[in-house]
């Protein structure tokens, strides 16, 4: 396991993002984590240790990880590792206490770590695990390790690490177990104990079986005891018997196996004749039975028989007699069924005659009226009384061509409206254009109007143009003249050249004047270069020159000087009287400006002048337009003149159309009223042919019906014994009478068929005249039968049990020794199992055993680094002295060899600082010898926390030396600790610094190797 | 000009929680005698003047006592401060003390802060100059800029910015506390950093009369060439290891119109000494006479444990500091060879030594039957 960066927020004493590159720090090789007490150096180790196990171990589990600042931002913590190729990342986010976390605030991802090939599990390629409980798991199952040792291995904590050394051996067993994958053998004894225990299963399931085997035979003999099938002795001996029911031991239960056999065969073989014979009485029993039951069905039915007989003798004459009345009935009602049937006839023959002649008077009263209207009705009319349907219909066609031509006429009417329509909305269009048209007229009228006004005000503006310019001219001269600030100025200047000519001036005075001094030295030099001495000076005469003057280098040129001075004084009085005239200009100004009228005065008058200017400008432009007004308004006049015109003709068309329309109409009424008339004349007409038609086929259907029941009544009356149909009419028998006649006739033959019957019961033999005794018979049948099959189900109990037995035989001679073999093998076995499990003295477990062989080579190396430690004083050791080790089942203690002394002693006897120095190389060398381990842990980190301040300070350094030895082995060691003298010895990778609004985290190495 | 070069004095050091603050005074006497004697005007110490960066009182005491003395004998000082000690502290006063002829150049944070010469003149000749470099840890240093964090290139750096200072670098004596290539290493030295950058190449130096190394504490010349620039390590002045049982010296150097120099042996302190053989050998041969008043390290060659050697060894050598027994070290352990040389067993071998040794009477059928469950558990652990 190799952490490459671990991120956290919010944790601890680290309100802010702390972020981690261990990738960085492990160039370092061994580095120390360093700041003051309290800051939050462990808090690194718990980031990651809550990161994997989202839990914190040992003494800090009950630390609460999140920051408890008030700027802590939102928890979370995140670390990437590598372990076995693949690389890790595993996010955080710790829930608030008495908050229940949400499965993605933990998510564990996987992925080929750089440089690896791809893992072998394609499925496992992709992992992405989330939920707190299962992320955990999952990496408890990567690393093989839980947080506890983790913190073991990896984090060797504050106060917690040494406790391994002197951890009882239970304890050592779990880590070593998780670190060296000795589970192997763990799992190993579990399988053996399994394996143990089917032994023992099989040995006690061949046992059971064998009891069971041997329990049947004892159940077999209850059995038949039970169902009587067999019968014990009474025991001679009371105190035997009671023995060998409490417990029959096997000799006796085998030989009652055997014995129980021998007589179950012999019962068997009694029982089987007792069967065969009872089975043959059985049968003849029931044949008895059978012979009486048929005697005795024959002796009541010739009883029967003779009262029958009797009964149909005496009632043979009464029968004959009805039969006769009935086939005189039959006959009489055929005569009369016919007589009506004719009579009917008639009737309907009759009415059908009568109706037809009412229908015809009414058709003629109806048609009459309406014979003027159209010839064919008048035809109509004529032939009324004998008219056939034909001529009904011919008739008909005419009067609606007549119809038709009534309605073209209102087709006509219909389209003089149209007409007429159209002319009123002709008119009423043009008269909706007039007022638009007067409207637009109107409007162009004012437009005159008003342009006409603006033309003549502008007439008049300009009239008035000439005065206002004058006017604004006027004001522009005052205000120009009274532009003071240019005077000012120009006074300002003419004062600064007035000040710099006299200055100038007064400096060509002064030139000139010392120009003039010079002149007189220059000239006392010259004078002195002509002297000699004896010879008078030519100024004041002496001969002796005691002081010659000195010669001045040039004399000055004051013609110059002199010209200069006039042409500055005259540069002067200039700028003086320029001054003086700028001021005067200034003082005009100054009048100008107290005459000026106000400022809205001015600007008034500039804007009367510029709006005259304008309207002149605007002239033309307005005359155009109110001679284009005019022209507009003749054009609108003229237009509404045309359409008033319009108007007029639209309306008088259309009240001429109307006219055409009323007349059209008139006609069309009358014609619509004739046809109302003859509608309903054809109406009635085609009512009064069906009828007549009806009636004329009624008659013709009745009068054959009724020809041929008069026929058939005169021929029955012949056949028949009747006189005639009156007599017929007496014959016919109520309906009382005949249901009687027809039962009395049923009973009769239902009687003949029952002696029938019987006669078939009887047969030819004779009747007994007593009776068998049948319920004797019966008792004694069921007596025997029962018998027999008491018999026959013995015989099958007693195959069934010999069977049984037999089989019980076989087993015991197979089940005995196979369990004799079980059992011995599981004893053997159980023994091999609980020593390879437990151990016995002088034998150790076999876990144990590999774990002591591991720990052994874990010793070894740590005792290099011990020697070291301890100036090749100590070895470390599993062996306690004298090989009383052997006796002690633990087994994994740990003892030092002192060379000092010769003597070995636990390690709890060593000093606290020997005791951390022993746990420090005992942790590396776990570390050590589980990476040379295959199937062991991977451990590509280490993390020391504290410990150091317990150590005096040589014994620092020797610490010092040893992890710095760390650095060649691939492996970086983290270490924290507060020892100041350890930092001037080792890097120091991480520095933590507190403050008040919590701690943070500065990488003082790699900023300036960087 | 007379100069003493010495280093390694690691004042407040202990051997095995002895302490040897009696035989550093007692050194420092003999060098005071020395100055006197040899009338040396200046004594160059080249590092680790205390044996760790916070030294205890006593130690501070003692360093004052020996400094009191040289500097009443006549000399003046010149100190850099090595790996062990603590730039800040050695370096409190050291302006003031400058003008008492002790020049105390330690660590600093800035690299431009450190390395400044010191010029002496020498009487009729051109002045030489003394170039002191201490130990510098790249990474405690905050004006680095693209210098590689090594030693080396700390060092050429410092000398690179101080080369226009120098009036000629064949007259100037440059002071240094480090791991110079071609150098022999005991058990004391403490590695001056992390994997190989502590080594500085001899040719750092090679432009400058004379180096005057510390940090190893035997006492060698790095180069022999004969007209080639002098590189030496003076060593410790007294041993603080088993691993140093040569003779200990300091170096004298004549500044002159050429710069010489000479060893002068320490008679000061006890010497260390392992002996190895039987303890009956040990206790009673003549031979181990010579160790009666050394430290001595005692290696039993005896095959079987020798129980309370380390009592008896006493009653001969007073000052036996180490026992090791070889009985009790297993055969061919090699310090970082032990992994490598442990037996690699496979699980199934050790399963079936385990039943060898546990059931010597084992029948073939539960032989198998155990395999066979082993079997399973490897394929279950899958």
């Amino acid at each position: 396991m190799r952490p490459h960066r671990l991120s956290f927020t919010g944790i601890g004493p680290y309100p802010s993002q702390v972020e981690i590159d261990f990738d960085e720090l492990t160039t370092l090789g061994l580095y120390l984590i360093v700041g003051p007490t309290g800051a939050g150096k462990t808090t690194i180790f718990d980031a990651i240790t809550y990161a994997l196990f989202g839990k914190l171990a040992g003494v800090r589990s009950s630390q609460p990880i999140i920051s408890d600042h008030d700027n802590a931002s939102a928890p979370i913590v995140e670390l990437e590792f590598t372990h076995r190729g693949r690389r890790y990342t595993v996010t955080r986010k710790p829930a608030p206490p008495g908050k229940s976390s949400r499965p993605n605030d933990h998510v564990l991802s996987a992925h080929a770590a750089d440089g690896h090939p791809s893992h072998p599990d394609p499925a496992a390629q992709g992992l992405k695990v989330t939920g707190a409980t299962r992320v955990t798991t999952e990496i408890e199952s990567i690393l093989g390790l839980d947080a506890s040792q983790f913190n073991r291995v990896m984090l060797l904590p504050q106060n917690e690490f040494q406790q391994f050394l002197l951890a009882n051996s239970s304890d050592k067993e779990k880590l070593l177990r998780s670190l060296f994958d000795t589970d192997l053998f763990h799992r190993t004894e579990d399988e053996l104990e399994r394996v143990a225990k089917q032994f023992q299963t099989d040995a006690e399931e061949a046992n059971r079986q064998l009891a069971f085997t041997r329990s049947q035979v004892t159940s077999e003999h209850d059995l038949l005891v039970d169902s009587g099938l067999l019968v014990v002795a009474e025991p001679d001996d009371p105190a035997s018997a009671d023995s060998a029911s409490a417990e029959p031991s096997d000799i006796e239960t085998e030989i009652s196996l055997e014995d129980l056999r021998s007589e179950v065969t012999a019962l068997h073989a009694t029982a089987v004749s007792e069967s065969e014979i009872l089975t043959g009485q059985s049968h003849a029993a029931t044949e008895a039975r059978l012979t009486a039951e048929d005697e005795l069905r024959r002796h009541r039915a010739s009883l029967q028989l003779n009262e029958m007989r009797t009964t149909a003798r005496e009632l043979e004459p009464v029968l004959q007699h009805e039969m006769e009345l009935m086939r005189g009935h039959a006959d009489a009602l055929t005569i009369v069924n016919e007589v009506q049937r004719r009579d009917s006839a008639a009737e309907h023959v009759a009415d059908a005659v009568r109706r037809l002649s009412t229908a015809r008077a009414t058709a003629s009263t109806r048609i009459s009226p309406l014979t003027s209207l159209h010839p064919l009705i008048a035809q109509l009319h004529d032939n009324s009384q004998h008219a056939l349907p034909a001529a009904l219909a011919a008739t008909m066609t005419n009067l609606g061509s007549t119809v038709n031509a009534s309605a073209e006429r209102h087709a006509s009417v219909a389209s003089a409206r149209e007409r007429s329509a159209a002319r009123l909305s002709r008119h009423a269009n043009i008269v909706a254009e007039i007022p638009v048209l007067t409207e637009r007229l109107q409007r162009a009228d004012a437009d005159l109007e008003s342009q006409r006004k603006l033309f003549e005000d502008a007439q008049t503006a300009a009239l008035n143009l000439g005065d206002l310019r004058s006017e604004v001219e006027s004001l522009q001269r005052l205000e120009l003249s009274a532009e003071t600030s240019a005077h000012e100025g120009a006074v300002f200047t003419a004062q600064a050249e007035f000040e710099a000519a006299a200055l100038t001036a007064d400096a060509a005075q002064s030139a000139l004047d010392s120009g003039l001094t010079a002149r007189t030295r220059f000239l006392a030099g010259e004078l002195a270069q002509t002297l000699n001495s004896g010879e008078p000076c030519p100024v004041c005469g002496s001969c002796e020159h005691p002081t010659l003057a000195p010669m001045s280098p040039d004399a000055p040129d004051n013609v110059a000087l002199a010209a200069d001075r006039d042409r500055t004084h005259d540069l002067r009085m200039r700028a003086e009287s320029e001054l003086e005239r700028r001021l005067a200009a200034l003082e005009l100004a100054q009048q100008a400006a107290a005459e000026l009228p106000p400022l809205a005065e001015r600007e008034r008058i500039r804007s009367s002048y510029a709006a005259a200017e304008e309207a002149g400008r605007r002239i033309p432009e307005l005359s155009a337009t109110v001679r284009q007004l005019g022209d507009e308004i003749a054009a609108l006049r003229t237009d509404i003149a045309t359409k008033q015109a319009e108007a007029d003709r639209a309306i008088s068309e259309a009240e001429q159309a109307e006219q055409d329309a009323s007349e059209l109409l008139q006609r069309a009424e009358i014609a619509s009223e004739h046809l109302a008339d003859l509608s309903r004349l054809l109406k009635d007409l085609d009512g009064f042919a069906n009828e007549v038609q009806g009636l004329v086929d009624l008659r013709a259907r009745h009068e054959p019906i009724q020809k041929d029941a008069a026929e058939r009544v005169k021929e029955l009356l012949e056949t028949s014994g009747f006189a005639d149909e009156a007599g017929a009419l007496s014959a016919i028998l109520d309906d009382v009478t005949r249901q009687q006649f027809v039962e009395r006739a049923a009973e009769a033959e239902d009687r003949k068929q029952r002696i029938a019957h019987l006669e078939g019961v009887i047969g030819d033999r004779p009747v007994l005249t007593d009776p068998p005794d049948l319920e004797a018979l019966t008792a004694a049948e069921s007596e025997i039968q029962s018998q027999s099959r008491a018999a026959s189900e013995a015989v099958t109990q007693l195959a069934d049990s010999k069977r049984r037995l037999t089989a019980i035989a076989d087993s015991l001679a197979q089940l005995g020794p196979a369990a004799q073999l079980k059992v011995n093998r599981a004893a053997r076995f159980r023994e091999i199992v609980t020593i390879i499990r437990n151990g016995r003295m002088p034998h150790f477990a076999l876990e144990r055993w590999v774990q002591r062989a591991i720990f052994t080579d874990v010793c070894q190396v740590a005792s290099e680094r011990i020697k070291v430690l301890s100036a090749g004083r100590y070895l470390l050791t599993l062996d306690a002295e004298d090989g009383r080790t052997k006796a002690h089942a633990a087994g994994l203690d740990l003892y030092v060899t002192d060379s000092h002394t010769g003597r070995t002693r636990p390690v709890q006897t060593l000093s606290g600082g020997e005791q951390f120095l022993t746990s420090l190389a005992l942790a590396l060398a776990l570390a050590d010898v589980v990476q040379q381990m295959s199937g062991g842990v991977e451990l590509a980190s280490l993390f020391i926390d504290e410990g150091f301040g317990s150590l005096d300070a040589e014994t620092l350094d020797t610490a010092v030396d040893v992890l710095r030895s760390l650095q060649d082995s691939g492996r970086a060691v983290g270490v924290i600790s507060h020892v100041e003298a350890m930092q001037n010895d080792l890097p120091v990778g991480i520095r933590v610094s507190p403050a008040p609004t919590g701690s943070s985290i500065s990488f003082p190495t790699l900023n300036t190797a960087s | 000009m007379r100069l003493l070069h010495t280093s390694d004095w690691h004042i407040g050091r202990k051997f095995h929680q002895l302490p040897l603050l009696d035989d550093q005074l007692a050194f420092g006497t003999w060098l005071a005698d020395l100055i006197r004697s040899e009338s040396i005007d200046l004594v160059l110490i080249a590092g680790d003047l205390y044996d760790r960066a916070s030294p205890a009182g006593d130690a501070v005491d003692v360093l004052d006592e020996i400094f009191t003395q040289i500097t009443t004998a006549g000399a003046g000082i010149v100190a850099i401060s090595g790996n062990h000690d603590s730039g800040e502290r050695l370096n409190f006063g050291s302006a003031a003390m400058a003008a008492a002829g002790i020049h105390m150049r330690a660590e600093r944070r800035d690299l431009s802060a450190m390395g400044a010469p010191l010029t002496f003149d020498v009487d009729g000749l051109q002045p030489f100059q003394i170039l002191p470099l201490p130990y510098i840890d790249p990474y405690r240093v905050t004006d680095l800029g693209s210098v590689p964090p090594r030693h080396a290139s700390v060092l050429e750096s410092v000398i690179s910015a101080r080369s226009s200072e120098l009036i000629d670098p064949r007259r100037t004596i440059a002071m240094a506390h480090a791991f110079v290539t071609g150098g022999d290493g005991s058990d004391s030295e403490r590695e001056l950093s992390v994997g190989g950058t502590s080594m500085v190449p001899a040719t750092v130096f090679s432009s400058f009369a004379y180096t005057a190394l510390g940090h190893l504490h035997r006492p060698q010349q790095i180069t022999q060439d004969a007209d080639g620039p002098e590189i030496i390590y003076s060593g410790s002045p007294l041993a603080y290891s088993f691993s140093e049982e040569h003779t200990k010296s300091v170096r004298l150097i004549e500044v002159g119109a050429s710069i010489d120099h000479q060893e002068i042996p320490i008679h000061v302190g006890r010497p260390v000494h392992t002996l190895t053989g039987t303890l009956d050998d040990l206790l009673h041969n003549r031979q181990w006479d010579f160790a009666a008043h050394s430290f001595v390290r005692a290696r039993l060659t005896d095959p079987s444990v020798q129980l309370g050697a380390m009592e008896k060894l006493r009653q001969r050598f007073a000052h036996i500091l180490e026992l090791e027994q070889i009985a009790l070290t297993a055969p061919g352990a090699q310090s970082g060879t032990m992994i490598r040389q442990m037996v690699r067993r496979s699980p199934g071998e050790l399963l079936n030594g385990y039943l060898d040794q546990t059931f010597p009477d084992l029948e073939d059928e539960d032989r198998s039957q155990i395999n066979a469950c082993f079997d399973r558990a490897v394929g279950s652990g899958a």
